[in-house]
């Protein structure tokens, strides 16, 4: 990797987060992780531009050089980022030792997956990167219309029932934890207002089954 | 649906029933065809909860996508007036490029230097083991105080030499110029085919060879990265390859 590109300036951007994580907590974790478990909006943006920069290029040309395209090379991507994400939410990446490595190997795999399954014949080297990588569902990149009705259901849900719902079953958060990001006095309160919000969630489906459509 | 219906199915699908709690619950799914109802229609709750939250992270995966392609190129089309000078410098960088490319080999000191770039490593709770020399060695690596922190990784007890730790030392060795013992650390990682660090240990020793002037066998290494197509290196081993030929 050259020293005067764009990369260059991240590594040594990387580096002074690492000296300062040492100081701080003994073994620390990978910062980038750091940053996509963080609760802020712009952390988890912070780690995505990080690993653009870092390895998005390398994606591309491999994706480019095993009969793909740009735009395919950009989905890969972006569903890998997410795969990474949830990963890192969920407690997921503790073991990890290098975040980049680890992010290709599931930009690699999907790419494999997705062009075998529209029968492309995709050369594997055999000395190809051996990582075990964890999986996770995700859904597929939606388009702009369902995307609308999407936002209308998170608006009829209202912010803290989002927030609620999200943090329990999308990031299997404990209570416990949920309790110390909201303002909420107790577990038990959460719980009632969980299940109020499971409730309405599923009137709102009643109402709108063109929703259900969405995850089919 | 009562809410300690909903309670179990939630601890079952989030796997935090003990082995014979699961079994118990999984008969009773087969038993009542009311809970299944519930289980299905809770399933399909969580599957909208998670369509949210991956169209939410996309979201922002998006913005950061925006930024990144900002920040590495112009947009040319909200000024069309630039497209007749970006063409000439296109051209003129292409035959650059050609002369670049055509001259030739590129002084191994320059390539070095252009190329390398100590390895990030960060030491988890799985490498503790002797947790307190590990520590100090890997944060005197960080801190770029090398003589330091091959004295810490020297210390270590066999055991606790793995690939990774012999990577740090070897990277160690490059930077205090000792590319010979270098090398040799790069070796025993390449021997023990460790597919963590393979790759890793193929790159440097490439770029040991090119500092020492071992061009032949640094050429060798750099085409075999460059072939690993799904190499993290391979990219940069085929942009020193070209150059070396």
């Amino acid at each position: 990797m050259e020293k005067n590109t764009i990369f260059g300036y991240f590594f040594s951007y990387e580096c002074i987060i690492i000296i300062r994580a040492f100081g701080q907590e003994a073994m620390s974790k990978d910062p980038i992780i750091t940053k996509l478990q963080s609760q802020v909006q712009r952390d988890n943006e912070e780690g995505f531009l990080l690993l653009y920069d870092r390895l998005f290029e390398k994606v591309q040309a491999y994706i480019l050089r095993n009969k793909g395209d740009e735009t395919e090379a950009r989905d890969i991507f972006q569903e890998s980022l997410l795969v990474l994400y949830k990963l890192a939410k969920q407690g997921r990446l503790t073991e990890v030792e290098n975040t980049e490595a680890y992010l290709y190997t599931i930009c690699r795999n999907r790419w494999l997956r997705y062009a075998q399954s529209r029968g492309r014949t995709v050369e594997i080297t055999e000395n190809h990167y051996n990582i075990p990588v964890d999986e996770v569902t995700i859904t597929r990149i939606i388009d702009q219309e369902r995307q609308r009705m999407l936002d209308r259901l998170l608006q009829s849900l209202g912010e803290v029932c989002y927030k609620i719902l999200i943090y329990f079953y999308y990031e299997k958060k404990s209570m416990k934890e949920i309790l110390d990001l909201l303002p909420f006095k107790t577990e038990q309160v959460i719980k009632n207002k969980k299940s109020n919000c499971l409730k309405k969630m599923r009137t709102l489906l009643e109402e709108y089954p063109q929703f259900k459509e969405m995850i089919q | 649906m009562e809410e300690k219906d909903i309670e179990r199915i939630d601890r079952f699908l989030r796997g935090e029933m003990d082995k014979a709690e699961a079994q118990a619950f999984e008969q009773a799914l087969s038993d009542n065809p009311e809970l299944q109802k519930k289980m299905k229609m809770q399933q399909e709750l969580v599957s909208y909860i998670d369509l949210m939250g991956d169209q939410e992270v996309l979201a922002n995966i998006r913005k950061a996508e925006d930024t990144y392609r900002s920040q590495n190129k112009r947009d040319i089309k909200k000024m069309p007036w630039l497209r007749p000078f970006l063409i000439a410098a296109s051209l003129v960088l292409l035959l650059l490029t050609a002369w670049w490319l055509l001259r030739p080999s590129g002084d191994p000191d320059t390539l070095y230097a252009n190329y390398y770039q100590a390895y990030e490593l960060s030491f988890s709770s799985r490498d503790a083991g002797n947790t307190e020399n590990l520590l100090a060695a890997s944060t005197a690596y960080n801190s770029k105080d090398y003589s330091q922190a091959l004295t810490g990784f020297q210390s270590l007890p066999a055991k606790m030499q793995t690939s990774k730790v012999k990577l740090a030392m070897g990277i160690s060795y490059m930077e205090l110029a000792e590319f010979e013992e270098a090398k040799s650390l790069f070796d025993q990682i390449i021997s023990l085919q460790d597919p963590l660090f393979l790759d890793q240990a193929l790159w440097y020793k490439g770029l040991s060879l090119l500092k020492q002037g071992e061009l032949e066998q640094a050429k060798d290494i750099f085409e075999r990265l460059k072939s690993k197509t799904d190499s993290i290196f391979s990219l940069d081993a085929s942009r020193l390859w070209s150059r070396l030929q």
